[in-house]
């Protein structure tokens, strides 16, 4: 295993931050200096990428080869697709009407909200109290 | 206002995306800052339909409950998130100021209290402590609050964050409105919206403004470090996310992505240290365990890195590229029959890398058509896979020095 793949990935998350992309929606791996996005790559906030960026796929994969120790770079997405001809074309807004929601984001929300369990107190009820 | 303009957007992406409860809650918190409470309520109802336990969209659906006049129906909502999640910090804190909101004070001010209990350092919600305290009376300890968040906020020494806590009490006015604890992310859709114009420093500068808002807010915090990630300014988003630490010492996130960029200034250790604190605050997040893996194995502690795979196994049986990386360690042990087994049963078997690994397993088992036919497979996906390619030429070497490659 190379001795910078944990260094790879940190790099690439920079790198997609700098397009403004949803980290939560893509997994990012490194191994030998291969670097695979596997998930979704997603605009944050929901956007299509490809309205952004229609070369999208074509640019990362530039930039992420120019990285330090990148050997070679597999894009592994559900939205985008290589067309007949070799260019990737986003399958975004299709893709959606099947897909469910971003389940992984709602749990998080609540384990961020558990968070205090440990501090459980007797009586958690929340009573009406007298109006000041 | 400014924000309206993220409407048209978030329309859209509702269409397009109908099935994103996110997407329908951030649409209802809009909807709400602007007035259209009804539109509000439908969104909320919407993300809730699609996801029941989504308690950001219960949370604000309550607070347009609230505005439509029908302060009861929002409290039953707020109650039944409270029971199933009684000492969770959000609720709390959203029930508090629900309560006040409602003028039910005492009973918002007691639920304030709880939540600072769990987070006894949050600048934000020390101001609301004190604005809650003034609204009761209590000007003294509305004070030491005030002052005590301010000094939270010095004691942190973040230029970013310098003088955000005003020194009077009057200063807090608009808190005193009570509002929707999620409106905050009106912030992030404006600043996702500035992006998408292609005005980063925009989309910076909304956040930062925010952080200096609601100091050590982490959905403020955590983007705000993305965007100055975003515009190449590396220190700075370290130094946001160090604070954000010093005040909630319990925010995972914050540890995850600090571990990420203390790993690209060489700061090996201390990203281990946060990795190893993520991993103790979201023990059931498989990604968390793998990166703490991964980088285990690289500082040379491969032991433990095995452990942690296993771990990651344990929870999610195909988590990303565990598979690959625990038949890498196989194969370092001389085990090469059960990398050749994790790799076969993992999804990832069909990936080039992993071909390319399962090639050199049965290289050292001796089984060199099976290593072939691997690395066919390997170049058949990529043929311009030059790993692959070697192995399979070093193949037809011989035996012997096919071993020694391997």
């Amino acid at each position: 295993m190379s001795a910078f793949d944990f260094r790879i990935n940190s790099q690439v998350r920079s790198l997609l931050a700098r397009h403004w992309l949803d980290l939560n929606k893509v997994q990012i791996g490194t191994f030998h200096g291969t670097v695979r996005l596997t998930g979704k790559l997603t605009r944050l906030g929901g956007e299509l990428a490809s309205r952004h960026e229609p070369r999208l796929i074509e640019i990362l994969d530039i930039e992420l080869r120019g990285l330090n120790g990148v050997e070679r770079v597999y894009f592994d997405v559900v939205n985008w697709k290589k067309n007949n001809s070799g260019e990737w074309v986003c399958t975004d807004a299709g893709e959606d009407l099947r897909l469910a929601t971003t389940p992984l984001n709602d749990i998080k929300t609540f384990e961020t909200m558990s968070r205090g369990a440990a501090k459980a107190r007797m009586s958690n009820e929340p009573k009406l109290g007298p109006v000041r | 206002m400014k924000y309206e303009a993220c409407l048209p957007q978030l329309e859209r992406l509702t269409s397009i995306r109908p099935t994103y409860a996110d997407i329908w809650h951030e649409y209802c918190v809009l909807l709400s800052l602007v007035g259209q409470n009804e539109a509000a309520l439908a969104a909320a109802n919407h993300a809730l339909q699609l996801n029941p336990q989504y308690g950001d969209a219960s949370v604000s659906r309550a607070f347009v409950l609230a505005q439509l006049g029908r302060q009861a129906a929002g409290f039953r909502g707020l109650r039944s998130l409270h029971t199933r999640n009684p000492d969770g910090f959000h609720t709390l804190f959203a029930l508090g100021i629900y309560c006040l909101r409602n003028g039910w004070k005492d009973v918002g001010l007691e639920q304030l209290l709880r939540a600072e209990s769990f987070c006894p350092k949050l600048p934000y919600l020390l101001l609301h402590l004190a604005a809650a305290f003034d609204e009761v009376g209590e000007s003294a300890r509305a004070q030491e609050r005030l002052a005590e968040a301010g000094a939270i906020v010095e004691a942190l020494d973040n230029p970013l964050l310098r003088g955000c806590v005003p020194d009077n009490l009057g200063a807090l006015s608009d808190l005193h409105s009570w509002r929707d604890p999620y409106e905050c992310k009106v912030h992030v859709l404006y600043a996702n919206m500035k992006s998408c114009e292609g005005d980063l420093p925009a989309a910076e500068e909304e956040l930062l403004q925010a952080c200096r808002r609601l100091p050590g807010h982490v959905l403020i915090f955590s983007h705000a470090a993305r965007a100055l990630v975003a515009r190449g300014k590396r220190a700075e988003a370290m130094m946001l996310l160090t604070a954000l630490l010093r005040m909630d010492p319990g925010c995972p996130e914050a540890h995850m992505e600090l571990s990420f960029l203390l790993v690209e200034a060489g700061e090996w250790e201390v990203a281990l240290r946060m990795l190893r604190k993520a991993v103790m605050l979201r023990p059931l997040y498989p990604d968390y365990h793998f990166h703490l893996g991964q980088l285990l194995w690289e500082r040379g502690r491969k032991e433990e890195a095995v452990e942690v795979f296993h771990r990651v196994m344990t929870i999610h049986p195909s988590y990303g590229h565990t598979p690959i990386y625990l038949a890498n360690a196989y194969l370092e042990r001389n085990a090469a029959a059960d990398a050749v087994e994790v790799l076969e049963s993992s999804p990832c078997r069909d990936w080039p890398e992993a071909l390319i690994l399962a090639a050199q397993a049965h290289i050292r088992l001796g089984d060199v058509s099976e290593a072939r036919a691997s690395l066919d497979r390997a170049l058949a996906l990529d043929s311009d896979n030059s790993e692959a390619r070697q192995l399979l030429a070093s193949i037809e070497k011989g035996p012997q020095e096919t071993v020694a490659e391997a």
